[in-house]
Formats: C-alpha cells, sequence, structure tokens
C-alpha cells in the first residue's frame, strides 16, 4: 500500500493525481523520519564528544586565571607580599582577536625597548659623570630650578611612557618591563642626579629612592617574569632581572648606610636577610618545584609509565607516537594497560564507551578480542564505501571500525582500496574547519589500510592546511598551529597572528608535527618558523614541579623530541646561530636591569655623604 | 540527549527534512548523499545554535541559517570530492508497450513518466516541485529555504505544474508517434 500524500496547505487543482504520482516518484529522497532524528543525534554524540577543547581560560590545567584580564595585568604592578594567595601564578590571557590591528606597533616593541636600553646608557652616563661634579656646592634655588625644570620638561613624554608601559604589557611584557626599568632609571638620574648635585640630596637619600625604587621593578619584575610569558633558565630568560635589581637595591642600601655611626646594625643585618630571602623566593619560582620547570623525556617516560588515567588516551597515544618516532620511548605500559581495560570492560558492557576513544586504545595495545568484536561495526565501513560523497562520515570516526574490522580480518581489497581512495578525497584544505586532525587521522587510516606509501598523496593538502592553522606570535618569538583556521586573524601578508599563543594550541601543533614528520615539513616554513616554534613547544612543555606532569605538559615535550628528529631542524639550526645584535635584543630586559642597578649605585657613591652639611650658607 | 529549549531539534527537522534534502538534490547530490548532507546540516545547526541570533519562530531566518549550513558542507564536500556535481539519480525510464498492465503497473509507469518529464524541466521548477512533494511541505517552509514569500513559492508550484503537464503530454505525444 502506497502512503498518501498529505498537503496541509493545497493550492488550487493541487488534490490531483499528478501530486500524488509526483510524491510517488519522490520516495528515494524521503527518508524515515525516526531513522533520520537518530542518525541526527548519534552525529551530534559524536562531535560533542569528540570536539576540540573549548579555547577558554577555564580549560586551563591550572584553572588559576578567572581574573579579569586588567587585574591580572594590573598584578603585576604591585609588590608579591600584596597579592592575595595565588596570584602569584597568574599568567597571561592568550589569543587576543584585536592583535592584528595594533601589529605594526608591537612589531615595533622589540627594537623601541633596545634603543630605550642604548638611550638610557648614553644619557645615565652623561648624568652621573657629566656637568659639574657630584656634591659641589650650587646655587640651591637654581638646584630646585634645575629639578622642577626637568619635570616640566618631561612630563609629558613621561606620562606618554606611562601610558605606553601599560598599554604594552597587554602585548609584549618582556618589552614592557624594558621599557619600565629603562624610563626607571631616567627619571631617577634625571631628578635625583640634579638634587644631589646641588647638594639638596644625601647618599642617604639617594640611596633610599634608588632602592625602593629597584626593590618595586624587582617585584614588578617577578611578577613578570613567574607566569611562563618569557621565562626560561639561561640569561634570556626574566630570572635574571629581579635578582639584579635586587641586588642593585642591595648595594645602594648599604652604600648609604656607609658612614652612619651607632645604628642600623641590626636593621642592616635584618635587611640582607630580607634580600636574602627574596633572592632565594626568585630563586625558588623559577627553579623550584613551585614554579615551571622544563620537561625531559625522562619525565614524560616517567609519567606515562605511572598513568592510569585514561580519559585523554588520544593525546596520551599522540605523545607515544611522537616519543616512539623520536625513538626516545622507553615506558612501562602495565598501569596504563590495566586502567584501560577497566575502563574498556566498564563502558562497553554498560554500552557507555566512546567509540572515538577506541584507536589510541587499540594503538596502544590495550584492546583484547571481545573488546574488538564489541567496536567492530561492517555496516558504517559499507556505508562509507557506498555513499556517492564523503560529506559525513570522517576518517577519525572511521578509524575504530576499521581497525577492528581489519583485526577480525574482514575488509576486502576493494574496501580497502575504496576507502584509501576516499579517505584521501574527504581532505578539504580550503574548508574552514579543515586541520592537522583531518590530516592526522588520513594518514592513520591509510596506514592501518596498507596504504602508507599513498600518504605522500596529501602533501599539497597538507601544506595548505599547516599554512592556514600557523600563528605566529605578535612579537615573533613563538609560532604554533592553531586547531582551526577559522577563529585566526590574518594580517594583509595572509599571516595569522595572535599577541599570546595558547597552550590548548599544544594538541593541534603536536599532530602537525607528527604529520610534518610523515610527510615533510612544508616548504613555506624557514628556519626561523620551525626556531619560534621550537620556543613555543619549550614553554608550553614546562610544568610546575609540584603538581607534576600533565598531557598538557608532555604532549609538547614529546612533540619537541620528534621536531629535533626532522632533518628540516637539522638544517634550520645551522641558520639559528645567535648574532651580536640578535643577543642584545635578546638580553635587552636584563641590560635595563643591570644599567639600573649600575648607573643608581655610581649616583649613590657619588652622592654627599649629608646633604646639609653639603649645603652651607654662602 | 538533552535538546534545549530553545531549538526544538525534533519538530525542526519534522517540518525542514523533506524540502532540505529535495534542495540539496537538486544541487547535484544523490539521494543518499543528500539524506546524509541534511542529517550534516542539522547536527551541525544544533552544535551551533548558539551563533543563531535570529528567532526560533522565525521561519524565514531559520530556513536561512539552515540554507547556509547546508551549503557550507555541500561545497566542503564538493571540494573533496574530486568528480564534479551530478544531477539528481532517476531511474532510467523505459516505458514497455504492455496492454495487459494491471492498475499498480500502471501506476508505476506514470510514476517513471513523471520522474523523466521531472528531469526534462528548468532547474528552478524542478526545484520547487521536489521540495513541494517529497514530504507535501508547507510554501512558508519551502519559501523560508528558498529565500520567497509564501505568494511568490504558490506562483512558482503553479507554473512549474503547469509546466509538468505540458512536458508529460509532449512526452506521450512522442511516445505515440515512435
Amino acid at each position: 500500500m502506497k502512503k498518501p500524500l498529505v498537503i496541509e496547505d493545497l493550492i488550487e487543482g493541487e488534490g490531483d493525481q499528478l501530486s500524488q504520482d509526483l510524491f510517488d516518484g519522490l520516495g528515494e529522497l524521503r527518508a524515515d523520519h525516526d531513522e533520520f532524528l537518530r542518525e541526527v543525534k548519534q552525529r551530534i554524540g559524536e562531535e560533542a564528544e569528540t570536539s576540540e577543547p573549548v579555547e577558554s581560560e577555564e580549560s586551563k590545567p591550572q584553572a588559576i586565571l578567572k581574573l579579569p584580564v586588567f587585574v591580572q595585568r594590573a598584578a603585576a604592578f604591585f609588590p608579591p607580599v600584596l597579592l592575595p594567595q595565588g596570584m602569584i601564578k597568574i599568567g597571561f590571557p592568550v589569543g587576543s582577536k584585536v592583535s592584528a590591528k595594533i601589529l605594526p606597533g608591537v612589531m615595533l616593541f622589540p627594537a623601541l625597548s633596545a634603543a630605550m636600553v642604548l638611550l638610557t646608557f648614553a644619557l645615565g652616563l652623561r648624568a652621573v659623570l657629566g656637568g659639574k661634579k657630584l656634591g659641589q656646592r650650587q646655587n640651591e634655588v637654581a638646584a630646585r630650578d634645575d629639578s622642577k625644570a626637568w619635570w616640566r620638561r618631561y612630563w609629558l613624554p613621561s606620562l606618554v611612557m606611562m601610558i605606553g608601559v601599560v598599554w604594552m604589557l597587554f602585548h609584549a611584557p618582556n618589552d614592557a618591563l624594558t621599557l619600565l626599568v629603562s624610563f626607571s632609571t631616567l627619571v631617577f638620574l634625571g631628578v635625583y642626579a640634579s638634587l644631589a648635585r646641588a647638594g639638596l640630596a644625601s647618599r642617604q637619600e639617594v640611596a633610599k629612592r634608588a632602592t625602593a625604587a629597584m626593590y618595586w621593578l624587582t617585584g614588578t619584575s617577578l611578577q613578570l617574569s613567574v607566569p611562563d610569558t618569557f621565562a626560561g633558565r639561561d640569561l634570556t630568560g626574566a630570572w635574571l632581572v629581579p635578582l639584579v635589581l635586587l641586588f642593585g637595591g642591595t648595594v645602594c642600601r648599604q652604600l648609604g648606610n656607609l658612614g652612619r655611626r651607632g645604628k642600623g646594625s641590626v636593621a642592616g643585618r635584618s635587611w640582607i636577610g630580607m634580600d636574602a630571602f627574596f633572592a632565594a623566593l626568585v630563586l625558588a619560582l623559577h627553579f623550584g618545584p613551585i614554579g615551571k620547570i622544563p620537561t625531559s623525556l625522562e619525565d614524560v617516560n616517567q609519567w606515562l609509565s605511572s598513568l592510569d588515567d585514561t580519559s585523554q588516551i588520544n593525546q596520551v597515544q599522540l605523545v607515544v607516537s611522537n616519543m616512539e618516532t623520536a625513538s626516545e620511548l622507553s615506558f612501562d605500559s602495565q598501569t596504563l594497560k590495566a586502567a584501560a581495560k577497566q575502563r574498556l570492560d566498564n563502558e562497553i558492557l554498560g554500552g557507555s564507551f566512546n567509540h572515538l576513544y577506541a584507536a589510541a586504545l587499540m594503538e596502544l595495545g590495550c584492546f583484547e578480542e571481545e573488546h574488538y568484536r564489541a567496536v567492530a561495526n561492517p555496516e558504517k565501513i559499507g556505508r562509507y564505501t557506498r555513499s556517492e560523497a564523503p560529506t559525513s562520515s570522517r576518517a577519525e570516526h572511521l578509524l575504530p571500525a576499521i581497525m577492528a574490522e581489519l583485526h577480525l580480518g574482514s575488509i576486502s581489497t576493494e574496501q580497502r582500496e575504496a576507502i584509501a581512495g576516499r579517505v584521501i578525497a574527504a581532505v578539504a584544505p580550503g574548508y574552514k574547519y579543515a586541520n592537522s586532525k583531518d590530516l592526522f587521522y588520513a594518514v592513520r587510516v591509510l596506514d592501518v589500510l596498507g596504504f602508507s606509501d599513498r600518504a605522500t598523496e596529501l602533501k599539497s593538502a597538507s601544506d595548505e592546511i599547516l599554512r592556514a592553522t600557523w600563528v605566529l606570535e605578535d612579537d615573533e618569538q613563538e609560532g604554533a598551529f592553531a586547531t582551526y583556521s577559522a577563529s585566526l586573524e590574518y594580517d594583509e601578508t595572509g599571516l595569522a597572528r595572535a599577541d599570546r599563543l595558547t597552550f590548548v594550541w599544544g594538541h593541534a601543533t603536536a599532530q602537525s608535527i607528527w604529520i610534518m614528520n610523515r610527510l615533510g615539513v612544508p616548504r613555506w616554513m624557514s628556519a626561523r618558523d620551525l626556531g619560534v616554534l621550537d620556543a613555543y613547544l619549550a614553554r608550553t612543555s614546562r610544568h610546575y614541579g609540584i603538581s607534576g606532569l600533565n598531557e598538557y605538559d608532555a604532549e609538547p615535550a614529546a612533540a619537541q623530541a620528534l621536531l629535533h628528529t626532522l632533518p628540516e631542524w637539522k638544517a634550520a639550526r645551522a641558520e639559528l646561530v645567535s648574532t651580536i645584535l640578535g643577543t642584545f635584543y635578546d638580553l635587552r630586559a636584563l641590560l635595563a636591569a643591570v644599567l639600573l642597578a649600575a648607573f643608581s649605585t655610581i649616583l649613590t657613591w657619588m652622592a654627599p655623604q649629608k646633604g646639609e652639611e653639603a649645603v652651607s650658607p654662602g | 540527549m538533552t535538546i534545549v529549549s530553545d531549538m526544538d531539534l525534533e519538530s525542526l527537522i519534522s517540518s525542514h527534512k523533506g524540502p532540505l534534502i529535495a534542495l540539496i538534490s537538486t544541487w547535484g547530490a544523490s539521494p543518499r548523499d543528500a539524506v546524509e548532507l541534511a542529517q550534516d546540516t542539522f547536527s551541525e545547526a544544533y552544535l551551533s545554535r548558539d551563533r543563531y541570533k535570529g528567532d526560533w519562530d522565525d521561519l524565514k531566518a531559520l530556513g536561512a541559517w539552515l540554507l547556509g549550513i547546508a551549503n557550507n558542507l555541500f561545497h566542503a564536500g564538493q571540494r573533496a570530492s574530486s568528480g564534479s556535481g551530478r544531477l539528481i539519480s532517476m531511474p532510467e525510464v523505459s516505458v514497455a508497450d504492455r496492454p495487459e498492465a494491471t492498475e499498480a503497473q500502471e501506476r508505476e509507469e506514470r510514476v517513471r513518466g513523471v520522474q523523466q518529464a521531472l528531469l526534462q524541466l528548468k532547474a528552478t521548477e524542478r526545484t520547487v516541485l521536489l521540495m513541494r512533494y517529497t514530504e507535501g511541505s508547507s510554501l512558508a517552509v519551502i519559501g523560508s529555504l528558498l529565500g520567497l514569500g509564501e505568494r511568490a513559492v504558490e506562483g512558482r508550484l503553479r507554473r512549474a505544474r503547469a509546466a509538468l503537464k505540458e512536458q508529460l503530454e509532449k512526452n506521450m505525444l512522442l511516445e505515440e508517434r515512435s
């Protein structure tokens, strides 16, 4: 019995046989409502379960970024002792969409801050060594006029500079710190060199001001350096800046105390104790377990060996794969397998198993026969090979079913070839949501089907997708591969930029490096690109020693190990040799701190012992 | 699966499934692919429902939004597949000369005749007929997907029906002559 056509808003003449014939003739386009709804819900379930982690601050494992951006940045201006517990670890927000608009200014920051260091050096020399000898008697009124004249002359540049520095904190904290320190040096020298020269400021007063300024900047630089924005353990890491400032402050204070009779010995000892405490704090925050420490490959192997959580098994599988390819894998998988077995038994039996974790668990050797049988889905493979256009099932969804079927030995050669062809054709580099995951799973499907050699057919698509998702940090210190290109902002040259690169892109970046290992580094990637990619991996792989390693740290560490095995990386290293100018750029914050400490010390030393004695009437 | 109250997925599928599948099929997808693409469209619509800024009761806005998603998915699929799109797959028609045909056979022949005539119509005419008669969808829903008002859809439907009848008569004449 044919189903009758039902039309609620019939038009004139429509209730005829022709309408019913049309309805009968279009039966092939009619989908059963319940079946259709079930398929839609299944798709929704699969997408929701496998969607990438939301790139929000909430998803950060160390969930410390709950505060507004302004508060986070402003916190950098307060000494640590005034901050509530926990705020000391405040990091910087990432991926602002406005970055592309302010790009020209941001790109000038390193040059601007480096120029400021040179200017500080020149003006500082002139201030402490030029003109009249410090302490030489000078007309008091003229000296005060000197000081007032300095502010009259420089109030506008000073205001602009301070506003600029605060603004820069949002976009280039390293340069903001450099400018802040250099600016402080100039202001300090501009005011106190004049006062000291006039004999209006004694050594004690100069020392007091210099010490206070440097202690304040110690706190500021510590706040800025503790988050993993530009930290590092070498000289270019900002850990040395607060130490230099602390040391400078201590020296100035001690100079100020010289010649003071009968007091200060107990107070002086307690100050030195405080200095030692803060120095220890700086070192502990950067090198101790409460700070972020580099992740070694031994750490990764130990973490894998002790891993009993399979909730992020896809990331774990990628870590294992990248470590294995880099010939760095040596872990005991017993704990992981036991945890996986328990999960598989519970979830497969309870019908709650997410098949998109299956491929990773299979590759890690966690599947047993009954698990394979539970995941096998010949209908899905049949449907995929029969369908005309690859619009629904993605390689990621298909891989577990293929692996299970292959394990059970039931995929024909024709089906394998059909799947391989369709998986390759399904990678759409022009699609706005095309990403490294598409490539990653397509190549894995080809591998399990025994068509690894056909992966080269994806080379041009790979280059295009990697190009579309490549993001360079505004200050060009780091580069990474974003999860999707759709959310990126491109400059006029077609290059995506962001003011900070999020750690969430670590997974896409690790997959991209896996792809580069299989298909080659794209030709558009320069040695410098590989260098900034390495810098991103080095930063994001650091982990908090006190809380231990997690997959967000292990993934970039393993990816970096693989990157370092690529022939293109080895060739790039030769081009990445530091130049004098490059070293100067890298050390600009440290040099600014050294200049402030050095000029303050010189100015303090050259100031008269007691201002009131130096300025005698007449 | 919890469906949020703002978007009634089930009723959306119920009202838009037929015309959307029909519309996709006119873009060159096979019936099976059109169904799958429509399923993708509804799932994508549900997953990205937060991005929909219109009123859920505004049929026109809803239709345009669904159409946009379907369009994107279709073009993504087109880019992925090496081949170009093709016309809706209607079976080849060969009306046999069988005087003793039963009523069921007669109906089947009539339906085949309609299928063949559909393929000979202009694309706009074929589209509106497919969207209307795949599931008997309302003029309002069809209009929402085509970006037309109900009166415009009605006018287009009348013209398409007239063109189809004319085509059927032409085909019958040709058949008789042959």
